[in-house]
């Protein structure tokens, strides 16, 4: 009797289990037949796959944000495209502006716009659409989950836009901005047909772009769908469809994908670099690392004993093995961090990363003597969920508890990013682990809100950082109208950042995403302008 | 008559509760830590603000008020059914939670219904085979769903069912039933567990009781006096349990939606309080603690219905 009961129980959980797992269909597992033909497909060697089939990728929040985002979409999806892009080195680029030049003092700007571009509705793009653009954007601030498009950072002191023809429009500021195409690039001059423009500002529905892709279906928090343009002005994407579902759990987008319900992560911390270690060795999974415009800071409160003492950050620096850390908790991806700005930038100059802990620990017992000094490490509790904070920090720990002749201890205190920002104002902590991304192409706001004495981030983070030669440089590139003195500037900020240490950089980021090999053409490349164009099934 | 009066009363009484839930939701909002202005003006573009900006954002949002006059405020608008527009995103968030709430019932209510079935179907099982191995292996097992945590459950089965054995889907709702599976199984686990080890001592209890001795005399079959006598006598305690699991079902779904990619009002609050969006916070304890409210009300009814001394004393029992 009990073992019949057993046995019943057992098939019933069974059957329970087979008829659910069919109650619904799923999209990407079982595939349409092959059907029709495919006239971009059929020009790529990469075509044979029936490339109507959608293709599902998974990240960790809505790609198409909808009507309340500045933008809509991702500029990753290809929906919209912006005046200005960049290049790989990070230096502004042609894209539905196709050259342009600014006046002596930077005052006036004048963009050529593409000829013969038009709209996924079949629309003209020209000089009045690029008006009525700007006309929304002084509409804002926009919110967005990319980034905000605030018409006041973007276009400082804008006081007209004007066309001289249908193809070239004229940008007049009140004052020189000698680097206004990299503060244009990408999210800064995106472009939309206005009949998709709420009153407001906001969209009302669908975006409509000029890009090679279209929003089809949008659930907010679920998943979006985006089909292929064919109309569209340049080379036209290969996979007809593509869905970006809503995944906020890594753990998850990565079971997804062993499942088989997605083809590809995506978007910024779309994989964890131990699960893409995990997926390297398998020849079924790609592994892709770009490049990421994120830095990791070891922020010190530069205000308060022992790190008011430039001994005391150059020897921490000095102790730090980065390519270690790098190794040990990242997995490899990353790049050491020498200085205050990330490679992907224009402005970017190479600083030496140097790794000596000797000198380190001996600038350090310099510093501190044989006193006892109690350290308080904050790690904002965000950060810690997306990377290896916490054995980070207590690597870091260890290093500075064993060194000889010291008697330094190191408290480690999680911290949700609200309050650990409060302590750090109020100076009451010594060291915080922290990212910092790239806001704009244009540097100027990094160099001044870290390392200028009256710099908001130098005054929020408690940095206490001051240097008067920095001061002047700030101050004069503010007012610079030269880009070639502004280089220079930038390059001598971040001299000086290498031997001053506002903060610690210990390493620059490197996007990882991961695809099935049921694909092909997934790279790392975030917010870049070719997007998904490239990506197609491969079997 | 009694028992209309008896629910008059208690919907009367809602009122307080509903206020003491909006003041508690609104305190909770401002008195913790963080400042939602730097993110309200980080997603406008303005990454590194200057103290002006941050004055002008607080003003803009109305948190420059005195504390009195913006509850007030927020709750007379809530009154009207408008609980305002989110400080991230700026959505209408009665019509936000209004689209997730169902979401989030029929996840619970998945939750709640494996409870009640496997819970109190392992409890009467167990009591009906007091002291054999079915006893043992189900007591053990409900010790097990006891102690594993539901967020770690979750990716087991995850792991398990989706990954490895391909039954089901790992996240979202788009295969109907399927997707509820998952979720209802991690986030019942451990109401399972008590549900039935508590219903199994229940009808033990009442089957040391001289009723069943009587009934046992009478020559009713076993399954009669269990069922018809032990188990429906048993009953009012194991409501009251359910119901009180229903707080902590709604609660702990706010990690479950994450986990498994749902939509509900789980996963927006969680989104809402890493942004230290107080609007949606408040709307969502107001909204949840108003559904937890009515659901107690709901079972405190259902006692009428099971419980014949209730029902005879007009609810004054």
């Amino acid at each position: 009797m009990n073992k019949r009961l057993g046995t019943l129980l057992l098939s019933a959980a069974c059957a329970l289990s087979l008829a659910l797992s069919g109650c619904g269909g799923d999209a990407a597992s079982t595939p349409p037949p092959v059907s029709g033909t495919d006239p971009a497909a059929a020009q790529t060697p990469q075509a044979q796959p029936d490339q109507t089939r959608e293709i599902a990728f998974a990240a960790s929040r809505d790609q198409c944000p909808g009507e309340q985002d500045a933008y809509y979409a991702s500029m990753s999806l290809g929906v919209w495209e912006p005046l200005v892009t960049k290049n790989e080195d990070g230096t502004p680029a042609p894209a539905l502006a196709e050259r342009w030049e600014h006046n002596e003092d930077a005052t006036v700007w004048t963009f050529h716009l593409r000829e013969g571009v038009t709209f996924s509705n079949g629309a003209p793009f020209d000089a009045d659409i690029v008006l009525a653009n700007f006309e929304r954007m002084k509409k804002g601030p926009f919110d967005s989950s990319f980034y905000g498009l605030n018409i006041d950072t973007i276009y400082p002191g804008l006081l007209s836009c004007e066309k001289t023809d249908d193809f070239t429009v004229v940008l007049t500021l009140a004052e020189g901005q000698p680097l206004l195409d990299y503060t244009m690039v990408n999210y800064g001059s995106a472009m939309f047909e206005p009949s998709c423009f709420a009153g407001d500002g906001s969209f009302a529905g669908f975006p409509i772009g000029t890009g090679p892709y279209m929003v089809k279906e949008n659930v907010l928090g679920q998943y979006c769908v985006i089909e292929r343009n064919d109309a569209y002005w340049g080379t036209p994407g290969i996979a007809q469809t593509f869905r970006f579902k809503v995944i906020p759990d890594t753990e998850t987008r990565y079971a997804a994908l062993r499942a088989g319900e997605v083809q590809g992560l995506c978007d910024l911390g779309a994989i964890s670099p131990a699960q893409a270690a995990e997926l390297e060795g398998d020849s079924a999974y790609r592994v892709s690392v770009g490049d990421s415009g994120i830095t990791h800071f070891l922020n010190v409160n530069g205000g308060a004993f022992p790190f008011d003492d430039l001994r005391m950050r150059e020897g921490l620096s000095l102790l730090l093995d980065r390519q270690t850390i790098i190794d040990r908790f990242y997995n490899g991806y990353g790049l050491a961090a020498g200085g205050f700005l990330s490679y992907t930038s224009a402005f970017y100059a190479e600083q030496p990363v140097r790794y000596d802990p000797e000198q380190g620990a001996a600038l350090i017992r310099q510093a501190v003597g044989d006193q006892p000094v109690e350290l308080l490490f904050l790690l904002p509790n965000g950060d810690v969920n997306r990377y290896p904070y916490q054995e980070e920090a207590e690597y870091i720990q260890a290093l500075l508890e064993n060194i000889e002749g010291t008697n330094i201890k190191v408290q480690i205190r999680l911290m949700d990013w609200g309050p650990c920002k409060d302590e750090m104002k109020a100076g009451n902590y010594n060291m915080c682990l922290k990212i910092q991304g790239l806001p704009s192409a244009n540097p100027f706001s990094l160099f001044r809100n870290f390392m200028h004495t009256e710099g908001s981030t130098n005054l929020n983070y408690g940095l206490g950082y001051h240097n008067d030669h920095v001061d002047a440089l700030i101050e004069e590139a503010a007012v610079c109208l030269d880009a070639r003195r502004l280089g220079e500037i930038y390059a001598e900020l971040q001299a000086i950042s290498a031997e001053d240490f506002p903060n610690l950089p210990v390493l620059y980021s490197q996007e990882v995403v991961a695809s099935s090999s049921a694909i092909t053409g997934y790279q790392a490349d975030v917010y870049g302008l070719t997007g998904y164009t490239q990506v197609c099934w491969a079997q | 008559m009694a028992i209309l009066t008896y629910t008059g009363r208690r919907l009367l009484m809602l009122i307080p509760v509903l206020l003491g839930i909006s003041l508690a939701a609104f305190l909770l909002g401002r008195i913790a830590p963080g400042d939602p202005v730097d993110e309200a003006l980080f997603r406008i573009g303005v990454e590194f603000p200057t103290e002006e900006d941050r004055a002008e954002m607080r003003a803009q949002l109305g948190l420059d008020r005195p504390l009195p006059a913006q509850y007030l405020d927020w709750v007379g608008r809530a009154l009207r059914g408008d609980l305002g527009r989110s400080y991230v995103g700026n959505r209408d968030i009665a019509r936000e939670l209004m689209t997730r709430l169902p979401i989030t019932l029929e996840v619970s209510l998945a939750a709640l219904a494996a409870a009640v079935v496997f819970g109190v179907g392992g409890g009467v099982l167990m009591a009906a085979f007091h002291g054999t191995w079915v006893d043992t292996v189900l007591k053990a097992l409900s010790t097990l769903l006891l102690s594993v945590p539901g967020f770690w459950l979750a990716l087991f089965l995850i792991t398990v069912f989706a990954e490895q054995l391909h039954l089901l889907p790992t996240s979202g709702l788009d295969r109907g039933l399927a997707s509820l599976v998952l979720p209802a199984v991690a986030l019942s686990a451990a109401n399972v567990g008590s549900t039935s080890r508590f219903t199994r001592g229940n009808i033990l209890a009442q089957l040391g009781e001289q009723y069943i001795v009587a009934a046992n005399a009478k020559g009713l079959s076993q399954k009669a006096v269990m069922l018809g006598h032990a188990f429906r006598n048993s009953l009012v305690p194991i409501i009251t349990l359910i119901g009180n699991y229903f707080g902590g079902i709604l609660g702990g779904s706010t990690i479950i939606e994450n986990i498994f990619a749902i939509p509900g009002l789980g996963s927006y609050v969680l989104s809402a309080i890493q942004n230290r969006d107080y609007p949606v916070i408040q709307g969502y304890v107001l909204v949840t603690g108003a559904t937890f409210v009515l659901i107690t009300l709901a079972i405190d009814l259902l006692y009428l219905a099971v419980n014949p001394k209730i029902r005879i004393q007009g609810g004054e029992s």
